[in-house]
């Protein structure tokens, strides 16, 4: 009488000893290759068709999403673009809170010196102008907290994705981190690879260093 | 020659703001004739229809990006002697490497302020008042 498991177990150490490695979740579609071989060769596949047919469903399912989550470039993802992205918002609640500060800071004077305006008049049209301008430069705390629940959101998928790759066991792709392979060779030709949004403050050089590297090319 | 603060200037930025800011700043240093685009595709058919004088672009914008419209004015006799300068938040030096390589006339970096824009407008299109 047919032993199906056992076959099937021995087919699994062949796979280990053969390819020196560990039976994980990552290889799942060659497990799965590994038992529709033996279902086919050891049962009739027409007293079984409607397993047979799931098992061949859940093969094609499974190596699909390897592919998509290949597509996706995890490591690359987990690594760079998330961290970036969050450093980016940041960055944004930063400088608008320098800018909105440099506006209230302008505003403040200018209601000094209507202040001292003879002109009543137009001292008042000139404060109210003001008030306009303090009262929409709340956009800067409320785009602040915006941007707060986005970056929270990216923290979550940040995890999720990691704890993912783990108990997928996929393998890390080192070709995906490199520079020179984030761009195919047309979109270098179109500059695309130059287009990189503007630097952190800390990074950023002023325009006498610009004038510098202009002058010197 | 005495620069002509009439002559008509293309502006280019996918940001509405950023073109009123230039536009507000050219306003004051005399230069009131001045066009926007919104992105280089707008920008190469006003300049097929208008001869401008100068061009003042940012670069990162799509689907045509900044660089994009320079080489393309470059590569065009009926454009490529017209002045062009940058104005971007790129500020790396293959930026400036690159957008030099492709004719660009000056490169200012954002944020600038209206001193800056004085001075490269000086340097490219002669001393005015």
């Amino acid at each position: 009488m047919l032993n199906l498991p056992e076959v099937f177990l021995n087919e699994l150490i062949k796979y280990r000893l053969e390819n020196d490695e560990k039976v994980t979740s990552f290889n799942l579609v060659e497990i799965i290759k590994i038992f529709m071989d033996v279902f086919k060769a050891q049962v009739n596949q027409e007293s079984h068709v409607d397993l047979y047919n799931e098992f061949i469903s859940i093969e094609s399912d499974l190596e699909h999403l390897f592919s998509d989550i290949d597509k996706l470039k995890p490591y690359k993802m987990v690594k760079k673009d998330i961290p970036s992205a969050s450093s980016e918002l940041a960055e944004v609640i930063k400088q608008t809170e320098q800018a909105t500060n440099t506006i209230l800071d302008s505003l403040e004077q200018i209601q000094m010196i209507s202040g001292s305006m003879e002109d009543k008049e137009t001292a008042q049209m000139i404060d109210s102008l003001c008030l306009g301008m303090m009262e929409s430069c709340n956009f800067q705390d409320l785009s602040g907290q915006r941007i707060k629940k986005v970056i929270t959101i990216f923290a979550n998928i940040e995890k999720f994705i990691n704890s993912s790759l783990k108990h997928l066991n996929i393998p890390k792709n080192e070709d995906d981190l490199r520079e020179e392979n984030l761009f195919t060779e047309f979109e270098k030709k179109k500059g695309r690879h130059l287009l990189n949004g503007p630097q952190t403050q800390a990074e950023a050089p002023d325009q006498k260093a610009i004038d510098d590297i202009f002058n010197s090319n | 020659m005495a620069v002509d603060k009439s002559m008509p200037i293309l502006i280019v930025d996918d940001y509405k703001t950023m073109l009123r800011i230039i536009k507000n700043l050219l306003s004051q240093l005399g230069f009131v004739n001045v066009e926007e685009a919104t992105n280089g595709a707008m920008a190469l058919t006003k300049l097929k229809e208008t001869k401008y004088s100068l061009i003042i672009s940012d670069w990162n914008m799509e689907p045509m990006t900044g660089l994009e419209l320079l080489r393309k004015v470059r590569t065009d006799d009926a454009l490529k002697s017209i002045p062009f300068i940058m104005v971007t938040a790129e500020s790396k030096p293959d930026n400036v490497i690159a957008a030099k390589q492709a004719g660009v006339n000056n490169y200012i970096v954002k944020p600038f302020n209206a001193e800056t824009l004085k001075s490269k407008l000086v340097s490219v299109l002669g001393e005015f008042e």
